[in-house]
């Protein structure tokens, strides 16, 4: 998907310069990922950008990207960016999700299954 | 603040999608209101939408901001395991966040109305072409109208022998959420089998 880029231009530089030297967490911030504040440490709140503090507070119950976008009013984009620089200060966790394809989680799969059978009766 | 987990130990929770995707009209909506347990079921999501070559990345922050109603629903299977839905926006505007919406679901039902099938025929080229994930196609019965065999929806829509066609009606929450099940169902079947992947 992604083009090779010309030579000369490092696009390894051009990323990190978009993201201000954020490196990207762990887990991948999808649409549907969870994510859940947790306690801030002494600090609090404080040290937050109001943004930040926006979204922490969006996620005191677990919440998907999409949920907290919604809640604070920002670009899914941004709310990503914002998300992993809290995961990293310790701030939120990010949960996994029960992924795509051969890397889905079999056991999840068939926990889904059930719940649904159990819907429809 | 009500709670006190330290940094690292809020408890393990898993999260999974599925996109609903179908022409304008033929029942999404329904389906996602159906069965999800949140009633704003249309989602004012802000997004992004480049307006620069992907390539260009030093230039992103020229992008601008669309905001794309869309159909969100949530159904908590486990207090550890939530189901998100997901509904693909119509204008076809709206196509450079099919991508986002598709990427890690488990799968997705693509629903039909037999009185204009072609309108669903955009939704079942780009899960075919662009993406590896499994499908079924979900037949939205409108009453009055005639019950069509499912293997001559089958042969007009051109699908594979593997692919379920099912009928159902999307104002009822059991038989949305059946849909859905037999979506997992054969998720699980499509994963396990190379032969069935694309
Ligand atoms: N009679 C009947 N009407 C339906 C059914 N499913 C949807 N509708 C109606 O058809 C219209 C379009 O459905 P909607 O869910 O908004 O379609 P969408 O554009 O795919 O989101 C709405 O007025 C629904 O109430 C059905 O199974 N039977
Ligand atoms: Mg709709």
């Amino acid at each position: 998907m992604i083009p090779t880029p010309p030579p000369g231009a490092s696009r390894r530089v051009r990323s990190y310069a978009l993201t201000l030297g954020r490196t990207r967490p762990s887990l991948p911030l999808l649409l549907e990922t969870l994510v859940t504040a947790v306690d801030p440490g002494p600090g609090g709140l404080a040290g937050m950008t109001p943004e930040q503090r926006n979204i922490y507070l969006a996620c005191t119950e677990s919440r998907s990207v999409t949920e907290i976008a919604t809640t604070v009013q920002l670009p899914i984009g941004v709310v990503r960016v914002l998300i992993s620089d809290l995961a990293q200060q310790g701030k939120v966790e990010i949960h996994r999700t029960v992924g795509s394809g051969p890397q889905a989680d079999t056991e999840l799969l068939e926990r889904i299954l059930h719940g649904l059978h159990a819907i429809a009766g | 603040m009500g709670f006190t987990p330290l940094p690292g130990s809020a408890p393990k929770k898993v999260s999974a999608k599925i996109v609903v995707a179908g022409g304008f009209g033929v029942g999404k909506t329904t389906l996602v209101g159906s069965v999800s347990e949140i009633p704003p079921v249309n989602t004012e999501a802000i997004m992004t939408q480049a307006s620069v070559p992907h390539d260009d990345l030093s230039r992103t922050p020229d992008k601008q901001t669309t905001t794309v109603a869309m159909d969100f629903g949530r159904i908590t299977i486990a207090q550890d395991l939530i189901l998100y839905l997901f509904g693909t926006p119509g204008q076809a505007r709206f196509w450079f966040m099919w991508e986002d919406l598709t990427r890690g679901a488990i799968g997705a039902v693509i629903i039909v109305d037999t009185r204009r099938l072609e309108d669903s025929f955009q939704a079942i080229d780009y899960f075919e072409k662009y993406t590896d994930l499994p499908f079924l196609i979900a037949v939205n019965h409108f009453e009055g109208v005639p019950m069509h065999p499912v293997e001559d929806i089958r042969n007009a829509l051109d699908l594979d022998d593997d692919v379920p066609v099912v009928v159902f009606d999307a104002r009822d929450r059991r038989q949305s959420a059946g849909v859905l099940a037999k979506l997992v169902e054969y998720t699980m079947n499509f994963n396990a089998d190379p032969a069935l992947s694309r």
